[in-house]
């Protein structure tokens, strides 16, 4: 040190303090803190909810709750007058749509059914030009048959449970 | 709509606002941002590792908990470090602790306390000799630093391991600028008179 200098301009000192290191907290200090942390409910959350309690602070509410449930009830008692009152045009309409929609429907699985069944014929047909082809085919397909229901069985297994334990859960 | 942002290059108040909005992510890069410094500024004023953990959670608790009553117009460093400060202080007035020890806390009596509570300064990649130099060498300083009266010691390490103006640091301690000026050159002045015999050995 240079008694010389002053303190404030002293570059030893200078060199000592910047040998100072900015240490760190043990690890999971991060987690540590945020277990005590309450982070926010997002901004339109915390709006809607200032907004109710503003709504219920005013008493407003009551006029919400009731111009809803009027709606509500207006609504239920004019499908009721409609259907009481025309029975039979509600019946004509309701009928006409529900027959659209089933037949529609229908003629749809109709379609996918006979084009599934058309290429499964065209399949076989193929494969019987070949008679050892068909064999092939078939033998192949018991195999992974076989073979799937095993798989099946050792997924439904919990791992590392033997037979025996299997066994005495059941 | 706009796209994620990237918080490691956001500023402060951007991730304030982010962690206003209820982000989770933004609170945990305020603590990464900070966690450091903070912990720093506290150990250095109590001495002993555990509880300047514990201090330093309880202001990152305390910040965090009270961003809503963050004011924009402060730097939110400075509103961080008056925290850690005043909670650092405050446990100070409640108890008088002696010197910093790299080894271990004041209070560490057996191997596992003295364990858990000294510092992990990590590898410097240095000789065994050269590492052993400037432990010793960090020791001195650091026991030099915690005999300072702790007002100093706080605006001693805000200037010179932070590198803050003088005017923050007023801020920060809520202190006259005059005041940090003469706390800081009184604590060179006391530094150099406690230090000059290790350059007196090193020369």
């Amino acid at each position: 040190m240079n008694p010389q200098l002053p303190a404030d301009e002293d570059p030893l000192l200078d060199s000592y303090l910047s040998k100072l290191e900015q240490f760190s907290p043990r690890s999971g200090f991060e987690d540590r803190i945020m277990a005590q942390v309450r982070v926010p409910a997002p901004r339109w959350i915390r709006q809607l909810q200032a907004y109710l309690r503003s709504l219920a602070d005013t008493g407003r509410v009551w006029w919400l709750v009731g111009g809803m449930a009027t709606m509500s009830f207006a609504s239920l008692t004019a499908m009721v007058a409609l259907i009481a009152t025309r029975t039979v045009d509600v019946r004509t309409v309701w009928g006409g749509a529900l027959t659209g929609v089933l037949l529609s429907s229908w003629r749809a699985l109709l379609g996918l059914a006979t084009d599934i069944a058309r290429s499964t014929y065209a399949l076989f047909e193929m494969l019987a030009v070949r008679e050892h082809t068909l064999v092939a085919v078939a033998g192949v397909a018991a195999v992974g048959t076989m073979l799937c229901a095993w798989a099946l069985h050792r997924t439904m297994q919990p791992a590392g449970v033997t037979r025996a334990e299997v066994d005495a859960i059941r | 709509m706009a796209g994620p942002v990237d918080l490691t290059t956001a500023t402060d108040q951007e991730v304030v606002e982010h962690a206003c909005e209820g982000a989770e992510p933004a609170f945990r890069e305020l603590i990464r941002r900070y966690q450091r410094p903070v912990f720093s500024l506290i150990y250095r004023m109590v001495r002993d590792r555990e509880l300047a953990e514990d201090l330093a959670q309880e202001t990152f608790v305390k910040v965090l908990n009270a961003l809503d009553r963050y004011r924009p117009e402060f730097k939110f460093s400075s509103w961080v470090f008056k925290i850690a400060n005043n909670a650092a202080i405050d446990h100070l007035r409640k108890r008088e602790l002696d010197t910093l020890s790299l080894e271990g806390g004041p209070d560490a009596t057996t191997a596992d306390r003295l364990e858990a509570t000294a510092l992990q300064i990590g590898d410097t990649s240095e000789s065994p000799l050269e590492e052993l130099v400037a432990r010793e060498l960090g020791s001195t300083i650091e026991q030099a630093i915690g005999k300072l009266r702790p007002e100093y010691r706080a605006c001693i390490m805000m200037r010179h391991v932070d590198g803050r103006p003088y005017e923050e640091i007023a801020d920060m301690l809520d202190l006259p600028l005059g005041t940090v000026k003469t706390y800081i050159h009184r604590a060179r002045a006391e530094l150099r008179e406690m230090l000059d015999p290790l350059s007196e050995s090193t020369a």
